[in-house]
């Protein structure tokens, strides 16, 4: 059991490791294909700009709290690390860990770091641009001057009290009709029967069977609209297309990670790596009822499945405008209105 | 809609540029925001100054005529149309009729050329990357044509005093080539346009937002296309001799927000290759120039044409050896610009910078400032020059 826990913790956030170093590539593939360009090549935004990064010449941001601003991403990657771990099948023995709420509780934290993020960066493309402006004729002189960054941790704060409802909403669909915040419980509802893993060892191809013997909440009404509400709140939490007004470019350029560069940039593309698999893979996992275990044939399906959803993100993202508050209000509100209606379906289905 | 009112304080000032990659051209705008909403701007349009005017000044006028081209790299043939059609105003050249042909054609083409790039713009700052490629991908076929005509894709010196250069006469093969490749374009940037129009996702963040009242356009003389999406029904190419053969409508839209900006330019480049397909089926025979006149000393001569941007003023005279004496230039973006400043004014922070471009800045044009102390031209060293902006002067 120990030996499998150890293995667990070391080889499946490697998986997603690699996984994540596929997935930006992958993105950028699909939008550049419908967009009638050829696009990078598809480990180029994923991993080799990310190597890249970490051996360009160090530049001190222009932040108040340089080191604590350079390690939030590296804090964010290993609280994606620790949310993969409690979907493991290997870590649910831990107690409490490998529930739903606890996997809530990491999310939060990544939202916070986004927050933090921009409050700790001052860039010189807006407020400490050198050019003196203030003696101009403006009716308003002397106001207080708001850097792009600040901006947008007002608006990641406005994404997490409005944005991140659909999501969570969605996450409890599976818990409602597993009666059951853990995931054991959720994934076992579904078909699967962790038990099974662990005689199996690494290699077990009979267990490839076991997928097509699964009953995916997925393919029931309120799993269908849960996941379809899920989808948006996925789009909400990472701020891309159309709800990436926190980093919209026509204002506030690259929002919270606009000073990040070298290695510390390298780092924010590699949480970001880490967000994009660990939002897939609850997904599946709840979902699907599939989840990261340490049997390599059901790991290898498991990534797999993780590429889809950033490709359907690809595809959106593609053909949306960034939507500003007068948009993201009402979508987040319509779709938290289904996810509740999914809830609701959900209760009288247990009942 | 009345005037809008310009609030006496706002909670925080977003300042913006010079560098910022949703300006394609440099300057500063300072954003007065409640929370997201903007409640007062102010534009400083004059960070950088080319000097063009002065550069001008006492060339011979052929050579300095060129140099009107380089003052901007995406309407360059319509600035060297106008100062050279300044000068045969003054000295009274007639300009062969296949010749004026041609220049209508290239202008008509850089035209299209110029509301491509600014719908591709609009839609990389409205984040729709898509439409912002497709844009730019019907924009190459226009850069295309624009080559086959003049060999040149940005500055194409078609125009000369007396007509247009031999190497930019329009033969039959160059003929066919735009005969056919303009019926597939019209055909591509309708298309394009019907796609814009009726994406809802689109119209969500352009219908309502920028508005500028027909009042606060005529107000702030707001001119070209921008100044026609707020209902102002002026068009230069109606009044031109060089257009009057030209079935063409002039687009006028009421609403005066975003959406009208877009969807005017995108309806204008569809008249557009109707006037290049109606001047190429009816392109006259003949000469291309006249080049039997003489320099002499000329008095101050004017020029007024559409285009794309807007209006365009040049002004000079020529010396009795035929050299520059006070060139001037006045560009649309001017105008254009201020009046955003007041259209802005309600939207969120993030639609501010829409409407900013949705009115087509163009900074290399605009930029420019000759200064004149005691009745004589003052030349600033680049000291004085640093400091006077230092001081945001």
């Amino acid at each position: 059991m120990m030996i499998e826990f150890i293995l667990a913790t070391l080889l499946i956030p490697f998986a997603a490791l690699i996984t994540g170093f596929i997935i930006p590539g992958l993105e950028r593939k699909v939008q550049a294909r419908i967009q009638q360009r050829i696009g990078p090549p598809i480990l180029t935004p994923g991993f080799w700009a990310v190597l890249k990064f970490i051996y360009k010449e160090k530049i001190q941001p222009n932040s108040p709290m340089p080191r604590l601003f350079h390690s939030l991403p590296i804090i964010g990657v290993f609280v994606m690390f620790f949310a993969v771990l409690f979907t493991t099948p290997e870590w649910w023995v831990v107690n409490t860990l490998g529930t739903v709420v606890a996997v809530v509780g990491l999310l939060k934290v990544i939202e916070f770091l986004f927050m933090a993020m921009g409050s700790f960066s001052r860039s010189i493309l807006s407020v400490s641009m050198p050019y003196a402006d203030q003696v101009k004729g403006a009716v308003m002189k002397g106001e207080y001057r708001r850097f792009f960054e600040q901006q947008s941790v007002l608006r990641a704060f406005k994404m997490i009290t409005i944005g991140s409802f659909p999501m969570y909403v969605a996450m409890f669909v599976p818990v409602i009709l597993a009666k059951s915040i853990n995931f054991s419980d959720i994934v076992a509802y579904q078909g699967f029967d962790s038990t099974l893993i662990f005689p199996g060892g690494v290699i077990d191809l009979l267990y490839l069977e076991k997928i097509f013997a699964l009953k995916p909440i997925l393919f029931t009404l309120p799993g269908l609209l849960a996941a379809f509400v899920y989808f948006i709140g996925y789009l909400m939490m990472l701020n891309e297309y159309p709800f990436s007004i926190e980093k919209a470019k026509s204002d506030v350029i690259e929002g919270p990670s606009l000073e990040y560069a070298s290695w510390a940039r390298g780092g924010y593309y590699l949480m970001r790596e880490a967000i994009l698999f660990v939002l897939s893979s609850i997904f599946i996992t709840i979902f699907i009822g599939l989840p990261p275990t340490l049997n390599l044939p059901l790991l290898i399906v498991h990534c797999v499945l993780c590429l889809i959803m950033p490709i359907l993100f690809s595809v959106v993202s593609a053909f949306s405008p960034i939507f500003t508050f007068k948009q993201v209000y009402p979508v987040s509100m319509g779709f938290t209105a289904i996810g509740f209606l999914a809830m609701v379906v959900s209760l009288i289905m247990v009942i | 809609m009345g005037e809008k009112e310009r609030k006496e304080s706002a909670e925080v000032e977003v300042p913006v540029g010079l560098l910022h990659p949703a300006m394609l051209e440099p300057y500063r705008a300072r954003f007065f925001v409640n929370d997201e909403l903007i409640v007062d701007c102010e534009l400083t349009l004059d960070p950088y100054h080319k000097g063009i005017e002065r550069i001008m000044e006492g060339m011979p006028v052929e050579k300095g005529l060129i140099i009107t081209e380089r003052i901007c790299g995406i309407c360059s043939h319509i600035h060297l149309w106008n100062g050279t059609r300044a000068v045969e105003r003054g000295l009274r050249i007639k300009v062969p009729e296949r010749a004026d042909y041609i220049r209508v054609i290239m202008a008509e083409l850089e035209r299209l050329h110029s509301h491509l790039i600014y719908l591709a713009h609009a839609m990389e700052v409205l984040g729709h990357e898509t439409m912002c490629m497709r844009a730019f991908t019907l924009r190459e076929d226009v850069m295309d044509l624009l080559y086959i005509i003049s060999g040149n894709r940005v500055h194409y010196a078609v125009p000369i005093i007396g007509g247009i250069r031999p190497r930019c006469d329009i033969d039959e093969f160059r003929m066919s080539e735009l005969h056919n490749r303009l019926s597939k374009l019209d055909i591509k940037i309708g298309d394009y346009a019907n796609r814009v129009i009726n994406d809802s996702l689109i119209m969500s963040r352009v219908k309502g937002t920028g508005v500028l009242t027909k009042e606060e356009a005529i107000k702030y003389a707001t001119p070209g296309p921008t100044g026609r999406a707020s209902g102002i029904n002026i068009d230069l190419r109606k009044k031109m001799k060089e257009y009057k053969t030209f079935d063409f409508n002039v687009i006028v839209l009421d609403d005066g927000d975003n959406k009208d900006r877009v969807v005017a330019r995108a309806l204008e480049s569809i008249e557009s290759v109707k006037i290049i397909k109606q001047a190429l089926e009816s392109l006259p025979s003949g000469p291309i120039s006249d080049r039997s006149f003489q320099l002499k000393e000329m008095k101050f001569s004017t020029s007024y044409i559409e285009a794309p941007r807007g209006e365009i003023y040049d002004s000079l005279a020529l010396d009795e050896t035929g050299r520059i004496r006070n060139y001037q230039n006045r560009t649309p973006t001017l105008t254009a610009m201020a009046s955003m400043e007041i259209a802005c004014i309600g939207d969120q922070l993030t639609d501010g910078m829409l409407t900013m471009a949705s009115c087509d800045p163009c900074l290399a044009c605009t930029n420019r400032a000759i200064v004149v102390e005691n009745g004589k031209e003052r030349i600033f060293t680049e000291e004085e020059v640093k400091s006077l902006i230092r001081r945001g002067l």
